[in-house]
């Protein structure tokens, strides 16, 4: 049989039984509303939510972290990272480069916050600048007559005051300069100001005082991936550390190398903490491959390094990348979404198919004299199968499209109920107005779905008729 | 020629079976009128069916020009029906809603043929018919005797070795029956093979075989006397 005639016959069938036939549309059209609104649920959450986050990212990047490891009092004051961690963290890190622009270390300084819960010294790798591997330490004078110690540099620590606080010789650093002095205060352990005292000339005397100073050259950050890292020490004043005075919070740096720094500072501090972070490019990126090597780095490190176990034995990954965790949830959410929207509708699909199929067998049977007569004439089962679904497939067309008109009608409804859902599911507010986005693929994908299950449901129908004597169907009592 | 080797047809199963044909032998010969005499309930339609091919034999076999009808698939026996019968059915069976042409062409429909070589075809057969003035109406918008030379037009548009006839004139007046009548033997004198069912002992008058068919059981004789 010709297509046109197959097309014909599929439309004078369902014309002569025309109430059945709107019937089944109707069906088809409120169960294709179903299951779109579902769906849509579901590409709302992506789009929104995801896109939401994409623009995050685009914005802010991301920050990845490194915690120290807990004491058993899981006192988060007092975690530390052991050297060969903070090694295995800035070895891996060579390896996701492309997702790391600057890393920063914080460290305390020993002993510190033994004796008068000290300031802390900060330590942070400057980003995408070159390596600097040749940082020396120079030491100004008292009264301002700076001396050089050695040529070529640029980073300065320099001591201005000198006063022991008390007999076992806390110093108090102060800012860099005298206009900053009783701003920029940190405490040091004996120890740590000896080292620092190390660089005068003049014995120091209990009773002078000396001020800290670290001087900055932002020129000069450096990137944490040279063979050699150049860190930039900060100081950092902490407003209890003065009698609760609240002088603003101020911070000074430096920058040193590596080994310089191994060198100065060597057990003068502990770190605590590493931050790195990554900003996107200005220029087109790929969202999935950063999105996924980052997910990869964290991944990675948190494999390698022990991860922190509380009392109850719950293991907590020590390194944290706050882009991932929440893209994590985002992305878990949305599958999630998505699968329950997807169950949703395959139940709705399930339920509306056996009725649709149902209404299509019902109307074939009407049917059954002509299909009988026209086999009588010749008509194959294949004839009668393409007949039979040709009637599904105007059905469902016709369904789906009064579907998407209502769901065009419905649209204020379906968006707000989707703003609300989207809400409550991702923890933050949108906009109200939402863009929901209807693909084309949706309608299709619904009507393809109908088409599908209505072709399988109708196998059985196209089955008896195709088996029924043609002569018996022909002399059935209309 | 067709022909059938002691066939028997049983409906259903058990105690409510019927055997509507028993150990029928009869042979349809080419080019001949053919009537199948008998009262109602005898077989008659069973044993038209069962030639047609619209039914098979519980057992038995039917031969069509040589061909086993019993050895042919399900498809082999549609394009046989297709191709090589036409059928007359009492109640005509034409689809209300299409035109008198479309209907005619119905079995062209079915084989796939051009719209326009279909309908050339179909309005050939309509004017030998006498019904070119209504080829585009609705068959139900047709009288009795009309729908009956439509449905006989059907029967021939496809050009069949065989025209099967189940009591065409059942539901016709007598005028409009002898037309039928007339056209069918007219058919016959143009070399086609017709089979004629009837309990209508008068139609069965200008046959060349009668086939006189009692509680099943078929028995040929010759041209009537
Ligand atoms: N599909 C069927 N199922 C069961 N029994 C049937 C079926 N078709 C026919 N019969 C029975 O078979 C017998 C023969 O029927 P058939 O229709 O061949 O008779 P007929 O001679 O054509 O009668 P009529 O002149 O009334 O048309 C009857 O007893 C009838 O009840
Ligand atoms: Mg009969």
């Amino acid at each position: 049989m010709k297509i046109a005639d197959i097309f014909k016959i599929a439309w004078h069938n369902l014309w002569n039984n025309k109430s059945r036939t709107l019937l089944t549309v109707i069906i088809v059209a409120v169960v294709s509303t179903l299951m779109m609104t579902i769906l849509l649920f579901g590409a709302a959450f992506n789009e929104n939510v995801v896109d939401f986050n994409k623009a995050l990212f685009k914005i802010n990047g991301t920050s990845y972290s490194l915690s120290g490891k807990w004491t058993e009092s899981h006192n988060t004051e007092d975690y530390f990272i052991a050297a060969e961690e903070y090694r295995t963290l800035v070895d891996t890190a060579e390896k996701y480069a492309h997702v790391v622009d600057t890393a920063s270390v914080s460290a305390e300084v020993n002993g510190g916050r033994e004796k008068d819960e000290g300031g802390a010294l900060y330590i942070s790798e400057g980003n995408d600048a070159l390596p600097q591997n040749n940082v020396e330490f120079n030491v100004w004078q008292r009264n301002d007559d700076v001396e050089m110690l050695s040529s070529s540099n640029v980073v300065f620590a320099c001591f201005e005051f000198f006063n022991p606080a008390a007999e076992d010789l806390i110093y108090e650093g102060r800012g860099w300069s005298a206009a900053d002095a009783g701003g920029n205060g940190i405490w040091l352990s004996v120890d740590a100001a000896e080292r620092f005292v190390g660089y005068y000339d003049d014995p120091l005397e209990v009773g002078d005082t000396v001020t800290l100073a670290f001087v900055r050259q932002s020129t000069y950050f450096t990137d944490f991936r040279a063979e050699k890292a150049v860190y930039t020490v900060e100081g950092i004043f902490r407003p209890d550390a003065f009698g609760g005075e609240t002088e603003s919070f101020k911070r000074t740096e430096c920058i040193v190398g590596v080994d310089s720094a191994a060198e100065a500072f060597g057990d003068l501090f502990t770190i605590r903490s590493v931050s790195m972070s990554y900003s996107p490019p200005e220029t087109e990126y790929d969202y999935n491959a950063l999105f996924s090597a980052m997910r990869d780095f964290a991944d990675e490190v948190n494999e390698k390094i022990e991860p922190n176990v509380n009392n109850a034995g719950d293991r907590y990954p020590r390194f944290v990348c706050s882009f991932v965790d929440s893209m994590q949830m985002v992305v878990l959410g949305t599958v999630l979404v998505f699968a329950v929207a997807s169950l949703l509708s395959l139940i709705v699909l399930l339920l509306s198919v056996g009725s649709v199929a149902n209404t299509i067998v019902i109307s074939v049977d009407k049917d059954r004299k002509f299909l009988g007569l026209m086999k009588a004439m010749g008509l194959k089962r294949k004839g009668v199968s393409r007949i039979v679904i040709c009637q599904s497939l105007f059905m469902i067309a016709a369904g789906v499209v009064l579907g998407i008109a209502f769901l065009y009608l419905l649209r204020p409804v379906v968006r707000s109920a989707i703003a609300s859902f989207i809400t409550s599911m991702a923890g933050m507010s949108l906009p109200i107005l939402l863009s929901v986005r209807v693909s084309p693929l949706l309608p299709v994908a619904t009507a393809a779905a109908f088409f599908l299950a209505a072709v399988l449901f109708s196998r059985g129908s196209v089955d008896r008729i195709a088996r029924q004597d043609a002569i018996a169907a022909i002399n059935e009592v209309s | 020629m067709i022909e059938l080797r002691n066939v028997d047809k049983i409906y259903g199963e058990g105690e409510g079976a019927v055997h509507a044909l028993k150990n029928v032998s009869i042979t349809i010969e080419d080019g001949k009128f053919t009537a199948i005499l008998g009262k109602s309930g005898s077989g008659k339609s069973t044993l038209m069916n069962i030639i047609g091919a619209l039914d098979t034999p519980t057992s038995g076999e039917v031969f069509a020009w040589g061909r086993n009808l019993g050895e042919m698939s399900a498809d082999e026996l549609a394009d046989y029906r297709n191709k090589t019968t036409g059928f007359v059915f009492q109640s005509f069976y034409l689809e209300p809603t299409f035109t008198v042409l479309d209907n005619v062409a119905m079995p062209l429909i079915i084989a796939g043929e051009s719209r326009k070589s279909r309908e050339e075809k179909a309005v050939a057969v309509l004017k030998k018919l006498g019904l070119e003035d209504k080829i585009r109406k609705k068959a139900n918008e047709l009288s009795g005797g009309q729908k009956q030379r439509v449905s006989i037009a059907r029967a021939l548009v496809h050009d069949p070795e065989i025209v099967l006839a189940d009591e065409p004139t059942g539901n016709l007046d007598s005028q409009n029956g002898a037309e039928v009548m007339a056209l069918l033997r007219k058919i016959c004198e143009s070399g086609k093979s017709v089979v004629l069912v009837t309990h209508n002992m008068e139609d069965a008058k200008n046959a060349e075989n009668i086939i006189d068919i009692k509680d099943g059981v078929a028995v040929m004789r010759g041209k009537t006397p």
